[in-house]
């Protein structure tokens, strides 16, 4: 392929060529940013290959609704893939802010990821600054519609509710999670320790 | 015809098996129609042959564009995915019916023939068994069984057959027809003759005998039989003017005029309950349109009708049948909503598309291959899928809820296999809500699925209003949490918004308010519910309390005095459920009321 694009195209002979020379004594392709821009690259130099040797032809109905579907697809594939890098940066960061900074950028990149929810609570929990509660809670149910039936998000709420002290919501929270997971023992087992504790509280606040 | 031309034929049987159905309306009979159209309509899109017109682009650009209406407007998905499914249905049909072959054509009209004579002999045996006209027969609703019937007429004249079947076919549906009492029924039947009869004299004497049948008719229709609707027409229609100026680009959202319309009731001074009428038809389909789409959808559907008429007129030119037809669907529709009237929009649209196939000089439309593509194979699917989504799994949900006494079981069964079903959630928080006394568990349960009942079904006051509720009673049971009072008076706030002319949600808010001690504001929240049904009882009962807790007994004594007034309204006959329910309270109200003024 090199050899038939090297008349035409020096240039995409060169960068098709580069990145598997670079490879050989590296392993860049290990990184998606590099691996999907070769790949590109390949597609491009394949098409104006063939292109050079056969004759033109129309396109082939749908091919524009092909390229658009596979472009987006790419760019969804490129922001999920970098939105779990920032993620996992950010998940080994010290400081809570970082870490609840991080989550909430990871989401920025893609909405429709769930997993830094996990993040931004937790770290908004360690914190326990009101603020970031309260932003965590925003962030929460922003992204609870791409899970509507997640005991993790419901049991991540009823934590966060706890901590900005509105208890009939933990409760209800509390109460989602075991629901939706009536085999899980622990979600149970919560919902159980909280009823409990404000049982108690309720019997010392009468005595 | 072929046999790939099969599958059109059966999703034209279906069609006429949803008319008998009565519509299939009922999750049942739903449930088998929708399956058999998923099936149908799938098969023959699989088959279809070459690229689709500019009139269909255009009409899955309208497709889209309602979509992007009821996410916009977000407030009731289900009826939103439904309505739009049965426009996708009708769409469908309308496309596969046009490509099918004459004889083909020939055949799937007789059917829908057939179709229109079973649902006028339903009709006149109604008639002859309650001794009386204005009746809808298999379809129950009169409007709906005429706006079959009148766009079946025209069909009379393509279909072949000898000339004695055909008067006889045309009798029984003019009969079914006039039986329906419908007085657009009847203006559509005369406007369809006035282009499908030819030319001369014999034209003019039907048209003047028919004139005047029809004008003896309407006179009657008015007179023996006027309903509240008919002179509300006009006042229904400047309220979805009011109601789309608001929300002019996109509108309302399928399917989401009932839950928009709660702030345009309106108001019938001379019933004891004011503002019990809610509208949740346009009655007139282009105004449903224009509030449900808006500018946008309007425009588009406008293109669609345009570029198809312009189309037609090109290459063949349109029958006089076909006119006749789409006259009578115009007056039809310029006088009832029929956008979410599925088994209507089905019929006309395969009549519609038979109609054309039937006028088509051959090969004027591409039309099935017996191997389908691969693209063909996925659009079906897609296709398919859409119609098991929007219009079997509803009804499969409510199906299931129906199929027995509510209970704890069923309605978590029916919320699973429907998500966006709010039915069994509402069911569930009130009979929680019903409960003397609260736990913790009850609490939360109820807030739970009380959350969850708005998170599906936003634009529903009543659940708004359920939902302070369920945080009302936390604070009276388990303590004034701040958290729930905030939530309470959220919700209380929403339902208002949403329904601001029901005192219900006005009279629960007050409620919280005092149990709160702020006895000024709840006697604020009450007047506000008297000032949109003033014949609420209990609201008067609880001002009177509110104003006793004041100190205020000459003001309490006037509410009380009030009170006993419309309560003796009850004797009245002839009052509606809603009038009922506000007249009454419970007689332990009274009793106190009337101790504590002694």
């Amino acid at each position: 392929m090199l050899r038939d694009l090297w008349p035409d195209r020096p240039e995409i002979s060169v960068a098709l060529a580069v990145i598997p020379l670079h490879n050989l004594v590296d392993f860049s392709f290990y990184f998606s940013g590099v691996a999907l821009v070769w790949a590109v690259l390949v597609g491009w130099g394949v098409s104006l290959r063939c292109r050079s040797s056969a004759p033109e032809s129309p396109p082939p109905q749908g091919r524009i609704v092909f390229v658009v579907a596979v472009a987006l697809a790419l760019a969804a594939t490129a922001f999920h893939v970098t939105s779990i890098v920032v993620e996992e940066s950010a998940a080994v960061q010290k400081d809570p802010a970082e870490r609840f900074d991080g989550g909430i950028e990871a989401r920025r990149l893609a909405p429709w990821r769930v997993d830094p929810l996990g993040l931004v609570a937790n770290a908004a929990l360690e914190s326990a600054d009101p603020l970031l509660v309260s932003a965590a809670v925003d962030e929460l149910e922003k992204g609870r519609w791409l899970r509507p039936r997640s005991a993790a998000i419901a049991s991540l709420r009823a934590q966060l509710a706890i901590a900005a002290g509105d208890v009939p919501t933990a409760v209800a929270e509390t109460w989602t999670a075991a629901s939706e997971q009536p085999f899980n023992e622990s979600r149970a087992k919560s919902l159980e320790v909280l009823l409990n504790h404000l049982e108690s509280g309720a019997a010392d606040d009468d005595s | 015809m072929t046999i790939r031309e099969a599958p059109v034929l059966l999703a034209a049987a279906v069609v006429v098996i949803a008319a008998i159905l009565g519509g299939a309306f009922y999750p049942g009979p739903r449930i088998v129609v929708g399956v058999l159209l998923a099936c149908s309509l799938g098969w023959a899109i699989v088959g279809l042959r070459g690229r689709p017109m500019a009139e269909e682009f255009l009409a899955i650009g309208f497709i889209v564009s309602g979509v992007v209406s009821a996410m916009a407007a977000a407030t009731v998905p289900l009826a939103a995915r439904e309505a739009i499914t049965v426009w996708i249905v009708a769409g469908s049909l309308f496309f596969i019916a046009r490509r099918i072959e004459v004889d083909t054509a020939q055949v799937a009209l007789t059917v829908v023939t057939f179709g229109a004579i079973i649902v006028a002999l339903g009709v006149v045996c109604e008639a002859l068994g309650l001794g009386g006209i204005r009746v809808g027969g298999l379809l129950e609703n009169p409007n709906i069984a005429a706006s079959m019937l009148v766009v079946s007429l025209p069909i009379l004249f393509v279909i072949e057959g000898g000339r004695r079947w055909l008067v006889s076919a045309g009798a029984v549906i003019v009969l079914g027809l006039v039986l329906t009492g419908s007085r657009a029924g009847l203006l559509a039947l005369l406007v369809c003759a006035a282009f499908i009869l030819p030319r001369g004299r014999f034209r003019g004497v039907a048209l003047l005998a028919g004139g005047l049948g029809v004008t003896s008719i309407l006179v009657w229709r008015f007179v023996d039989h006027p309903d509240v609707l008919a002179w509300f027409r006009p006042a229904i229609w400047a309220a979805v003017l009011r109601l789309w100026a608001e929300q002019p680009l996109l509108g309302v959202g399928p399917g989401g005029l009932v839950d928009a319309a709660g702030v345009e009731r309106l108001l019938h001074t001379d019933h004891v309950g004011q503002r019990q009428f809610l509208i949740s038809y346009a009655e007139s389909s282009p105004l449903a349109l224009l509030v449900q789409t808006g500018v946008v959808g309007c425009i588009i559907a406008a293109s669609v009708a345009f570029v198809w008429w312009r189309g037609a007129h090109r290459s063949r030119g349109l029958s006089k049948p076909l006119v006749a037809a789409l006259a009578a669907m115009a007056v039809m529709a310029a006088f009832h909503d029929l956008l979410t009237i599925d088994v209507v929009l089905w019929w006309w649209a395969l009549t519609v598309g038979l109609f054309e196939a039937e006028g088509r000089p051959p090969s004027a439309v591409a039309g099935f291959a017996t191997q389908g593509k691969i693209a063909g194979t996925v659009i079906g699917l897609v296709i398919a899928f859409t119609v098991l989504w929007g219009v079997v799994q509803p009804a499969w949900a409510r199906w299931l809820w129906r199929s027995g006494a509510p209970d704890e079981a069923l309605a978590a069964r029916s919320a699973r296999a429907e998500p966006w079903f709010d039915a069994p959630l509402e069911w569930r928080v009130r009979d929680l809500v019903k409960r003397e006394s609260w736990d913790w568990i009850t609490a939360a349960e109820a807030i739970s699925q009380g959350e969850r009942a708005v998170g599906i079904h936003p634009g529903a006051a009543r659940l708004w209003s359920l939902l302070g509720m369920v945080h009302t009673r936390v604070v009276t049971d388990l303590g004034p949490w701040p958290d729930s009072i905030a939530r309470a008076r959220g919700a209380f706030a929403r339902a208002v918004e949403l329904e601001p002319l029901q005192p219900w949600a006005w009279l629960e808010w007050a409620r919280l308010e005092r149990n709160l001690g702020h006895t000024s504001g709840a006697i604020d929240l009450v007047r506000k519910a008297l000032d949109a049904e003033p014949h609420t009882v209990r609201a008067r009962l609880f001002l009177a309390r509110l104003e006793l807790d004041r100190g205020n007994r000459d003001a309490a004594r006037e509410a009380y005095s009030k009170a006993t007034e419309s309560a003796r309204l009850r004797t009245h006959s002839g009052l509606s459920s809603y009038e009922r329910e506000l007249l009454g309270a419970p007689a332990w109200q009274f009793r106190e009321i009337a101790q504590a003024l002694k």
